[in-house]
């Protein structure tokens, strides 16, 4: 039963993240299949990405994958060609409006000059939800882990 | 008519719908029971997934597996967030009923704003006493009291509605033997293995055994030495109180207990602490018992004593602190038995021996105010008893004069003289049969100490 709590969690968090790049693109509203089958893909994506960068890093006897790892996992499934005019064109997208709007979408907080550290979505969710209800809601639950350290870096 | 449970006219409506205008029945029949075989297959896969996750409920997320083992092209968009709710389409009479899916449009405000679904906890470690020397502390990973009632708790997993422990009784009782009656176990049995159950009777009776030296020397250096007894603790100790009622007429016996209760206590691998209760009788037994094995005149119950005392001395010292009633009450029950003048020698013989090892303020305070009237006793036995009655009251000067010397004064005898009175002194402190015995010994150490 945990397991499948924690995918629903997961999912839902997914969703909301979908729903944000959907938003970012100019859509208001879908049908509900429609959300969770964009969502289920994206899962698959990325799920896909990190199969392949984690191969990638165990040929190279790593434990983690590194960047190096990332882009012959990206290449691998076609999102790059594996030239470097390709690799620009993701770094000039990432740099470019689109994913501007998509941040402004979301809600990040860059990081200024009150700021230290730039905020996602999550964390201010989680934030959100701990004035809200008190921080016993996250107590020994999958994201206390980075409640904590979100603590130690703020003190 | 369709052999399967897939209706031909679905079949032909989905071949409309991907423009095959008129098929006919006979491959929709055949495509009918291919899909069913494929459905088979798919569920049976998935149903693999999910007897190897340990669950009983089929998830979308298996059938995703499925699909994935079997290359079937998966399916998006499925997930166990939400149930899917099939609404029932209103369709002209007489033809069968039209299910859909409720796909409404939604806003991604709602869905931005949607409160999270329940945080799981994360997967942590922690420790807990499941029992503590038997017994099981009251937190929440313990079973309750209530849980302790026999039946419920083998019941408990196999059906929703709990039978009571008194209906599960009474169907037991009328042989109907019901699911939930099948595993009733005791909650608690202390499971010995054959080795150790073979050890235990050969132990007790090599101890038991008064002919066999050796053999029982064996036994008591295996109860010193060996690890892993903890399991037959409390069953040594239940022999051994036991064993010690049923042979005060032994002195063979009773000093090879005490000396299977001083190997218990000897040995670093056992945890005796718990049984110290249990354990305190059979040594006090040993201690002041009136008559202690079966002929009035051998005299080797005097080293049986002094070895109860021995062991009496060992208990209080380590578990004193842990029971602190225990030095209390064992040093009342010895003043008593010694100021009882109705009690026999013996009996007093070991209460002196309990008290000496109670320590030196013990002596101070409770026996030396005691001697000059015990002498008024001792005195009368020496006068009017007979031989035998004599010795043992001897034996009692003795024991006391012993439990005095606690007392000597170690401190520069030296430089500290004796009153010139201190005979009248000593005999005016604890009565003029001890004075004298102590004046002979001309022991000034002592002298000091008694005189202070």
């Amino acid at each position: 039963m945990e397991e499948t709590q924690i995918d629903e969690l997961y999912f839902s968090l997914m969703r909301i993240f979908c729903s944000q790049t959907l938003r970012a693109a100019g859509i208001d509203r879908t049908k509900v299949s429609l959300l969770n089958s964009f969502t289920d893909i994206t899962i698959r994506y990325i799920r896909l990405l990190s199969e392949t960068a984690m191969a990638k890093a165990e040929v190279g006897r790593r434990s983690c994958c590194d960047l190096g790892d990332l882009r012959l996992a990206m290449e691998e499934i076609g999102l790059l060609n594996g030239s470097e005019e390709d690799v620009k064109t993701l770094v000039e997208w990432f740099n470019g409006p689109q994913v501007a709007e998509l941040r402004r979408v979301s809600g990040f907080v860059q990081d200024s000059e009150t700021q230290v550290k730039p905020k996602d979505w999550l964390t201010s969710l989680i934030q959100k939800q701990i004035r809200v209800s008190g921080p016993e809601r996250f107590y020994e639950t999958v994201f206390s882990a980075s409640n904590e350290e979100e603590d130690v870096k703020d003190s | 008519m369709s052999l399967t449970v897939w209706n031909i006219e679905s079949i032909k409506d989905v071949a409309e719908m991907l423009g095959i205008g008129n098929l006919a029945d006979e491959p929709a029949a055949a495509i009918a029971m291919d899909l069913e075989y494929r459905i088979h297959q798919v569920v049976q896969e998935a149903t693999k997934f999910m007897v190897h996750s340990k669950r009983t409920v089929l998830t979308s997320a298996d059938i995703s597996s499925a699909l994935r083992t079997l290359n079937v092209e998966p399916l998006y968009g499925f997930n166990n967030s939400r149930p899917l709710e099939f609404h029932e389409a209103a369709v002209g009479a007489g033809q069968n009923s039209l299910y859909y899916l409720d796909d409404e449009e939604v806003d991604f405000e709602k869905i931005i704003n949607a409160p999270l679904p329940k945080v799981p906890r994360n997967i942590s470690y922690s420790a807990h006493w499941l029992a503590i020397e038997g017994v099981q502390p009251a937190i929440p990973q313990n079973p309750t009291p209530s849980d302790h009632t026999v039946g419920e708790w083998a019941s408990k997993g196999t059906s929703g509605v709990m039978p009571g422990a008194s209906t599960a009784a009474k169907e037991a009782r009328n042989g109907v033997t019901s699911m939930d009656n099948v595993e009733i176990k005791p909650l608690v049995r202390h499971v010995l293995s054959k080795e150790l159950q073979l050890y235990f009777e050969r132990i007790t009776s090599a101890l038991l055994d008064e002919t066999n030296v050796e053999l029982r020397d064996a036994a008591l250096s295996s109860l010193r030495d060996d690890p892993g007894l903890h399991q037959l603790l409390p069953y040594f100790i239940m022999f051994l109180s036991d064993s010690v009622t049923r042979n005060l007429g032994n002195l063979v016996v009773l000093t090879t207990l005490m000396h299977m209760a001083w190997a218990l206590l000897d040995n670093p691998n056992l945890f005796v602490e718990p049984y110290v209760q249990q354990l305190m009788p059979s040594i006090l037994t040993c201690l002041v018992a009136k008559r202690l094995g079966s002929d009035p005149n051998n005299h080797e119950h005097y080293a049986l004593r002094d070895l109860a005392a021995f062991l009496l001395g060992i208990v209080c010292d380590r578990f004193g602190n842990v029971y602190y009633t225990l030095k209390p009450r064992v040093t009342r029950t010895a003043l008593k038995a010694f100021l009882d003048n109705t009690k026999p020698y013996s009996t007093h013989y070991g209460a002196i021996k309990g008290l000496k090892t109670m320590g030196k303020e013990a002596i101070r305070v409770l026996v030396v105010p005691n001697i000059k009237v015990y002498e008024v006793l001792v005195r009368k036995t020496l006068e009017k008893g007979n031989e035998e009655e004599i010795y043992e009251a001897n034996k009692c000067m003795d024991a006391l004069y012993d439990a005095l010397l606690l007392l000597r004064d170690d401190q520069l005898p030296n430089q500290r003289t004796l009153p010139p009175n201190a005979s009248g002194l000593l005999e005016k402190n604890v009565g003029s049969l001890m004075a004298e015995k102590i004046m002979k010994e001309n022991d000034t150490s002592l002298l000091l100490g008694l005189l202070e």
